[in-house]
């Protein structure tokens, strides 16, 4: 019996474990039991080790992704920087057309207010020396820019033309040992000349001993000498020495404070007041006091009223609405009003229908004519003064107010004014010409 | 052993001899199978995993090595109840699969050359139909389930099976003791 258990030992034990095990399986199906202790020595034994096969895999995908995240951080990096360095260089060249922006707007603006006719230019280089100081501008004789043409900014004045080529022009600095203008103080309203120096500064010279300019006034173009028109500011005042008889008085010119990039070359002066300065006792700024009886529509002072000035230019203004002429439109070399011709109402007889009523803003007769081409601005500096390679003889007669023949661009120096004096006037202010971009 | 390596059958009973493996390797390798099994199709990439019967394989190894039939279907039951274990079915069905191919390749592992590779193949081949042909039987006879044989995906895999088989064998190989 034993040998046979023995020799069939094999199939014995396989039928006994398939028969216990379909008997387990037909218990599960009738009773719809599970045998849960064979799924928690199996579960039990293979959970521990795929839970830590899973924190292995865990903390290795953990250290490859911080890896490769660390890596992707650094480029990202290198990418932000070099993405900085593009904004800032981009924020930089922004801020430069910022500022070229605001010096056109301030150019333009400058214009608009100026009842001189500009046009814009741009520095295009510098023949800077050890003592001459000078500037090269992009506009030449294609543009209308002649010699001894005036050169501003909205800052100051900078220099004037000193020789002309087609496309270019050559500017005498201000700071130029060459270079002189006629000046004027703001309070008191001593006259002078302006001087280069070759340094940042410049001098005010002939201005005799005795008359009063202090310290941080303001100076400005008078129009004496025939390039400059009157009104520009010219600088401050930063040191005055009593001497024998000239004052010593230095000037730090505003318009060459910094490289100016812009300039505006007047082409069509046109003289300005000097306006008035603070009264240097208040303390705070004070707006000019009303006026009683002036209305908004009628700002200006009334016609028939005010300065011989006055009247010769509403006279002018007359006379430019009756040739339909507008000032400030024609450039150099066109050709001007006649402020010659009659105009019933006036400067001749109104019509018969009305005889004997004098017409309004007529000048009395044998009245002078005063300020056409003298007043303001017709002083004449001396010749070495002004640095005008032909400057006006001393004490010569003012010209005639004959202007019929004085042209702009005629040979010879120029014309004081060319132009009737326009004070502010906003009929007259030159419109910047669009063919002239600064 | 000095039987040939070129020929598929023994000459001689007494020619075939168990093959000796640390202790370790019983209870390591067939967990891994287990885990493997279990584990790697999570993973999206590894699905086709659940398509290899890892504990089959090993069961298929360690019965034609050992050459004996007790130790083949102990080990076949073991993996099989653990296999079933992690399936929502009765224990007991990957059970009597893996029961009967223990005893059987134990059986067939005395009469054939296990370390030729094309033995290997075939056993494979077939131990691996059978074993879901058998458990296809047991789907419809004990639990009265409608599932299908497809015969054409089977034998795909029991060729994918087979040859994954043979690869591992070489590499069990490796753990057993040489005298």
């Amino acid at each position: 019996m034993d040998s046979l258990i023995y020799r069939y030992r094999n199939i014995t034990v396989l039928l006994i474990a398939l028969f216990a095990q379909l008997i387990v399986l037909a218990w599960q199906v009738r009773s719809d039991n599970d045998v849960p202790l064979v799924r928690f020595w199996a579960i039990t034994a293979i959970t521990p080790v795929a839970s830590a096969i899973e924190n292995a895999r865990n903390s290795t995908t953990g250290f490859f992704g911080s890896y490769f995240a660390l890596r992707d951080a650094r480029q990202q990096s290198r990418k932000l920087k070099s993405e900085v360095d593009r904004l800032a260089l981009e924020n930089q060249l922004l801020k430069n057309e910022l500022a070229s922006a605001q010096r056109v707007e301030s150019m333009a603006g400058f214009q608009a207010r100026n009842p001189s006719k500009m046009i814009g230019a741009r520095v295009i280089g510098t023949t800077t020396g050890t003592g001459a100081k000078s500037l090269l501008i992009d506009r030449g004789t294609a543009a209308g820019v002649r010699k001894g043409m005036a050169v501003v900014t909205p800052a100051g004045i900078v220099g004037k033309i000193l020789a002309v080529y087609p496309f270019a022009s050559q500017v005498l600095s201000v700071n130029d040992p060459g270079f002189a203008a006629g000046v004027e103080s703001q309070k008191n309203h001593v006259h002078g000349v302006l001087k280069g120096v070759g340094a940042g500064t410049a001098k005010v010279d002939y201005v005799p001993s005795g008359q009063k300019v202090e310290p941080g006034e303001s100076f400005y173009t008078s129009g004496e000498d025939r390039v400059f028109p009157k009104g520009l500011l010219v600088g401050k005042v930063t040191g005055v020495h009593e001497g024998g008889n000239f004052q010593e008085i230095f000037v730090e010119p505003s318009g060459s404070e910094a490289a100016p990039e812009e300039v505006l070359i007047i082409v069509d002066p046109s003289h300005q007041e000097i306006p008035e300065a603070p009264p240097a006792d208040s303390p705070v700024f004070l707006a000019p006091a009303l006026s009683t009886g002036q209305t908004d529509e009628h700002p200006a002072t009334p016609a028939g009223a005010g300065t011989q000035a006055d009247k010769v230019m509403d006279q002018y203004k007359k006379l430019g609405e009756a040739q339909k002429y507008t000032y400030g439109e024609g450039g150099p070399g066109s050709q001007p009003m006649n402020f010659n011709a009659k105009v019933p109402g006036v400067n001749a007889p109104a019509a018969p229908a009305t005889p004997g009523a004098p017409p309004a803003g007529t000048p009395a007769a044998g009245s002078k004519v005063v300020g056409s081409g003298a007043a303001p601005g017709t002083v004449k500096p001396p010749a070495a003064a002004t640095g005008n390679p032909e400057p006006a003889v001393p004490g010569a007669t003012p010209p005639k107010p004959n202007l019929q023949n004085t042209t702009p661009g005629a040979s010879g120096p120029r014309p004081a004014v060319s132009r009737p004096p326009v004070t502010r006037e906003p009929a007259a202010t030159p419109v910047p010409n669009p063919a002239q971009p600064l | 052993m000095d039987y040939s390596t070129d020929r598929l059958l023994v000459n001689d009973a007494r020619q075939v001899r168990s093959t000796k493996y640390p202790v370790w390797v019983f209870f390591a390798i067939p967990l891994i199978a287990l885990l493997i099994q279990v584990y790697l199709p999570l993973f999206q990439t590894l699905r086709f995993v659940s398509r290899i019967e890892l504990p089959l394989l090993v069961t298929i190894y360690f019965s034609l090595m050992r050459r004996s039939q007790i130790r083949g279907l102990t080990l076949g039951m073991a993996l099989g109840l653990a296999q079933d274990s992690f399936s929502r079915y009765y224990i007991g069905m990957y059970g009597i699969c893996k029961t009967m191919v223990g005893y059987l390749s134990a059986s067939i592992g005395m009469q054939f050359d296990v370390e030729h590779s094309v033995v290997r193949l075939i056993l494979c081949f077939v131990f691996y139909l059978f074993h879901q042909f058998l458990y296809w039987v047991l789907q419809r006879a004990l639990l009265d389930q409608p599932v299908v044989f497809d015969i054409r995906t089977e034998l795909i895999l029991g060729a994918v099976n087979a040859f994954i088989g043979v690869a591992l064998f070489g590499a069990l190989d490796k753990l057993r003791i040489h005298e």
